[in-house]
Order: structure tokens, then sequence, then C-alpha cells
């Protein structure tokens, strides 16, 4: 029998691994909670209080004493405000209507490429206004359209709905411009791993600066910023998509111009000659239709999920839900669909074409399954575990099949 | 003395001190309520609500003791209460996820790392609820046996018997299927 002990330790360490994108749509759900709260006055106030504390002498002085030391910690805590504080910056970003930022990009390999990248944060409709441009990548946000595509490929990819605007959607594009949003610098603080600042003269501007490194296990992530001690603003960052600060710098922003006037037509996209068009639809209750069919999928309900995950349009899980049916050759559509919509990046395909393998494997595909496990390696590389799903698992069936 | 700021921070509608207090509990809370469901989409459900309900009533909110332990008992009340309205019967087993897919759109999610812990998570899954419970509260949660008897609404030696029972269980049934 195995010891109590080894039992205790066995129960300590079990972790169930953590979904990100559904922690922080959970925490954007918590805020917007928040928020609504704050609108609705508590009915809990009591309206006598004031009444009470007129009408006796000794409540009187109690709140008089109360008062002198509440003012007196006032005092110090006034004094001992720091020179500079993240919801300082939060607050001067208020008053920035455009900003203009450039410098390198890594994007987590040596060879770095210049970007430079035009904030409008309010125009006339009160819609953000965005353009980042690099020898790798165009996107251009326009309120609540996002446009894409890659210099060179006629694949154009438009994402269109409200759903711009909550955190989730800043958290997707952080990796493009993470430091352009005050909401998003005043969620990265408590969040952080180790939220570090330091004081001085920056060398390149010789005015008075803060340093702050931060870094986010969950995320991957860490940052480094110098904020301006007079302004408050950020006039340096880098962003590394590793949680210890190790090399390559995935972006280097160099310099950050805020307010001077940006033309309107910078924010024009322009349609390559013979543009593929993806439209990403926009459904309302959407994030409700998944949980749903999730559900269903799970009680092995495959057909009553699909219906809603057609409704959802999640391509990805209507052919999974096919290929739990049977239906091998439908799956393999949709799967090759979403690989047709869908850019690859940092190896967000892998799985994708581990599900494609798997069909055609299912169908006696050999040759047709081995490619798709391959592209499943290649698209995985340097961005997932090679010990976990799905590179050990494409790696082990390459393997199985080329032995067969 | 953290969580009380936090908790008064959050009264006056601070999204840091949400952000904080969701950071700082919310993995653990998720531990602990995965192991009494067996299911981790339900447990999601199970602590999303609990921390909406600190929200919604952070307003008129009083935190005597620690916020971790008020933040258990409401998921293992919860909890309950689902078993009760019979809204968690036919729980999906952790070994049925295969390669489990989340609610959301990231495609793949293998819930527990390996061998072992299947193992542990399957045997978890036959043990009486009552001793389940003992043994993760006390042991994930790091929870008091005199708190937890508490919240058990039995007596101490009750909840004892229920923790070392379990415990018992777990290693025979643990030894069974390191045998198979």
């Amino acid at each position: 029998m195995k010891p109590a002990e080894y039992i205790k330790r066995l129960i300590k360490n079990a972790k169930v691994r953590i979904n990100q994108d559904v922690k922080q749509a959970d925490l954007t759900q918590l805020v917007n909670e928040l928020e609504k709260t704050k609108k609705t006055p508590s009915a809990n106030t009591s309206p006598n209080t004031w009444r009470i504390i007129i009408k006796s002498k000794m409540t009187k002085l109690a709140v008089a004493a109360v008062m002198v030391v509440a003012i007196l910690i006032g005092i110090n805590m006034f004094t001992a405000t720091p020179v500079w504080a993240i919801d300082q910056t939060v607050h001067a970003l208020e008053n920035v209507q455009t900003i203009i930022i450039s410098g390198t990009g890594g994007y987590n390999s040596s060879k770095y490429v210049p970007f430079k990248c035009w904030i409008k944060l309010n125009d006339e409709n009160g819609n953000l206004l965005m353009r980042f441009e690099s020898p790798q990548e165009i996107v251009v946000v326009q309120g609540d359209k996002v446009c894409f595509r890659r210099p060179g490929s006629n694949k154009v990819k438009i994402i269109e709905g409200p759903t711009v605007h909550n955190l989730k959607f800043w958290y997707k594009i952080m990796e493009l411009s993470p430091w352009l949003s005050g909401k998003m610098l005043q969620t990265l603080k408590p969040l952080a791993n180790d939220w570090q600042e330091d004081f001085g003269k920056d060398e390149k501007t010789g005015r008075e600066s803060v340093f702050v490194n931060c870094s986010y296990k969950q995320l991957s992530a860490s940052f480094w910023f110098v904020f301006d001690i007079k302004s408050k603003l950020i006039v340096e960052a880098k962003h590394w998509s590793n949680s210890n600060y190790e090399e390559p710098v995935n972006l280097y922003a160099g310099s950050f111009v805020y307010n001077e006037d940006i033309p309107d037509k910078i924010f024009n996209f322009e349609m390559p000659d013979g543009a593929k068009v993806v439209y990403q639809n926009y459904v309302e209750n959407r994030d409700e239709l998944v949980q749903k069919a999730w559900k269903l999928f799970k009680d092995n309900q495959y057909a009553k999920a699909l219906k809603i995950y057609q409704e959802a349009d999640d391509l990805f899980m209507v052919g999974l839900c096919y290929d739990k049916m049977g239906e091998h050759e439908k799956a393999i559509e949709f799967f090759k669909e979403v690989i047709n919509r869908e850019e690859d990046f940092q190896g967000s395909l892998s799985a994708i074409y581990f599900y494609l393998a798997n069909s055609y494997m299912q169908i006696g595909q050999k040759e047709k399954a081995i490619e798709a496990f391959e592209n499943c390696l290649h698209s995985g590389k340097g961005f997932r575990d090679t010990e976990g799903f799905p590179m050990k698992n494409a790696s082990e069936c390459i393997e199985k099949l080329k032995n067969q | 003395m953290e969580d009380k700021l936090l908790i008064w921070k959050l009264s006056r509608g601070s999204k840091v001190a949400l952000c904080r207090i969701h950071e700082k509990y919310r993995d653990d809370l998720l531990r602990i309520a995965a192991g009494l469901l067996n299911d981790i989409s339900t447990a999601e459900d199970v602590v999303q609500d609990v921390f909406l309900m600190l929200v919604r009533s952070s307003g008129n909110f009083e935190i005597r003791k620690n916020l971790k332990g008020y933040l258990t008992t409401c998921v293992v009340n919860k909890i309950r209460n689902l078993s009760r309205t019979g809204k968690s019967q036919n729980p999906v087993s952790l070994d049925d996820i295969e390669p489990a897919i989340s609610r959301s759109k990231t495609p793949v999610q293998c819930m527990v790392c390996d061998e072992e812990f299947q193992f542990l998570y399957k045997a978890m899954a036959k043990l009486p609820y009552e001793q389940k419970e003992a043994v993760i509260l006390h042991i994930q949660g790091k929870m008091k046996f005199k708190d937890i008897a508490k919240l058990q609404s039995v007596p101490i030696k009750t909840t004892l018997s229920r923790y070392n029972y379990g415990l018992n269980k777990l290693r025979s049934l643990l030894k069974s299927e390191t045998e198979k």
C-alpha cells in the first residue's frame, strides 16, 4: 500500500491545467460586473447616519476625534506619495489623443524588422484608430473593425464586432502594442509576478525617469518600460515572449511621440489586388453558445453540439463534432477551412493540423496523415512544448505510421 | 491584512483589488472545485459564480476570518447545492476528457498531466463525497479540521474519521490501480 505521506504529497501537487483564455474572459466578466455594481447605489446605505451623529454628544466627540486622526493620516499619506505611480500614467494617458510608436520587432527570431504604429485614441465618433506596419504584417483597427494582412499575401482577415472593445481583445493584440492602453497598464501591475520600479536618469534623454520590469509567468511574457517622471508617459518599452527577460526581445519600442497630428488616410486599409477576404463573424452571444455546446460535447451529444457550434461559427469544433460522429470526410473539410481561414501565428494551427491528421488516419489516408502530422510539428516548433499535446502525440503517430 | 485591504478597496469599486483577489485565489479554488466535481468546466462555472457573488456583495461585505477560507466555503456550498438540484449528476470523469477542449476557442486542453495524477483523480472519484471533501479541503485547501467540521455540520471527530477513511481508501485504490 502506498504510504499516506505519498498520497498527501500527490494530492497537494495535483494541478489542473489552467485555461488562460477562460480565466481572462472570467476576469473581464467580473470587471464588467463591478462596473455595473458601481453604477447601482447600494440599498444598504443608511440615511440616518448624520441624524444619529447630530443628536448624540458622545458620537459628535467620537466623530471629531476620528476626523482629526483621518486628517493626520491623510497628510502622512500625501507626503509619502511617490513621484510616480502607475495610476498617474493611466491618468496622463487620458489626455493623450494620438501616439506614434516606432521601433523594431524580432518576433522571437534573431532577425529584427522595423515597425511603426500610429494610434488615434478617439476619432470624431469616439472610435480607436490604429495602424501597425512592419515588413511582416499590416494591421488596421478602425473602431469595431480590424483588418489584417501580411505584405505580399492577398489573404485579408477582417474581424468585425464590439468584441474589439473588450479587454480580452487587448490581450490578444498585446503582442503588437502592449502599452497603448491605460486600461491595460492598470491591469498589468496587480497581475505581475515581479513588478519592480527603479528611479534614475534616462541616459537617452537625460530626464528623471522610472524604469519598470514586470513579468507574467502564465502569459509567458515580460516587459520593461521607461516612464518619464514629468509627463508620466511611457517613452521606451520592450516586450519578451518569455517570463525571464531572455533574449531575443520580441518587440522594442524606442520612440513614442504623443499628441501629434496624424492624417486620417493613415488609417485606411489598402486592399491588395485579388484580395481573398475572410470575415470572422461576430456572434452576439457567442460565449454562451460555445459554453452550451461544450457541455453537450462532453456528454457525447455530438449532433446537438454540432448545431450550436455551427450557430456560433466555431468551425474547428464543428469539424471535431463530425469527427466524433464518424463523419471524417466532413471533419477534414472543416479542419481545412480553419487552416485556410486562419494565419498560423506562434503555433496556433498545430492542434488543428493534429486533428486533421487524425481524421485522415481514420479513413486510411496514411500519406496525407503523415503530411498533416508533420505540419503540426512544423507549426508548433519553438512555440509548443515538445513533450506535451499535440507535439508529442504527433511525433509518436508519425513513427507508428512510418513503421506500418 | 492584505485581504482586508483588498476587500475594503473592492467595496469601493477598485478593479485593481478585484484583479489581485482573482489572481491570488482563483486557481486554488478551481483546483479544489475540480477535485470535488471531477469536471473542470463545471468547476470553472462554480468558481466564477462565487467571484460574481463576491463582486455583487462587495458593497456590504465583511470578512471576519480569512478571505480564502470564506471563498472556499462558498465554493463547497455551491457544489453541494449543485448536487442537491441534480445539476452535477453524471459528471464527466477526468479520464473521459481525452484531449479536452475548453469552452473557449483554445483548441486543446489536456487536464491532468501525468499518469499518477490520472490514477489519483480516478481514485478520488470513487470516494464518498464527505470523505473526498475532508481530504481535499484539508490537503489542498489547507483548512483546519475544526473549520471543515463546522462546514460539514458534524463533530470534529467525524471529520477526522472521514479524512482518515478517505486517505486509507485512496491508498488502497491507488495500490490496485498501479498493480493493473
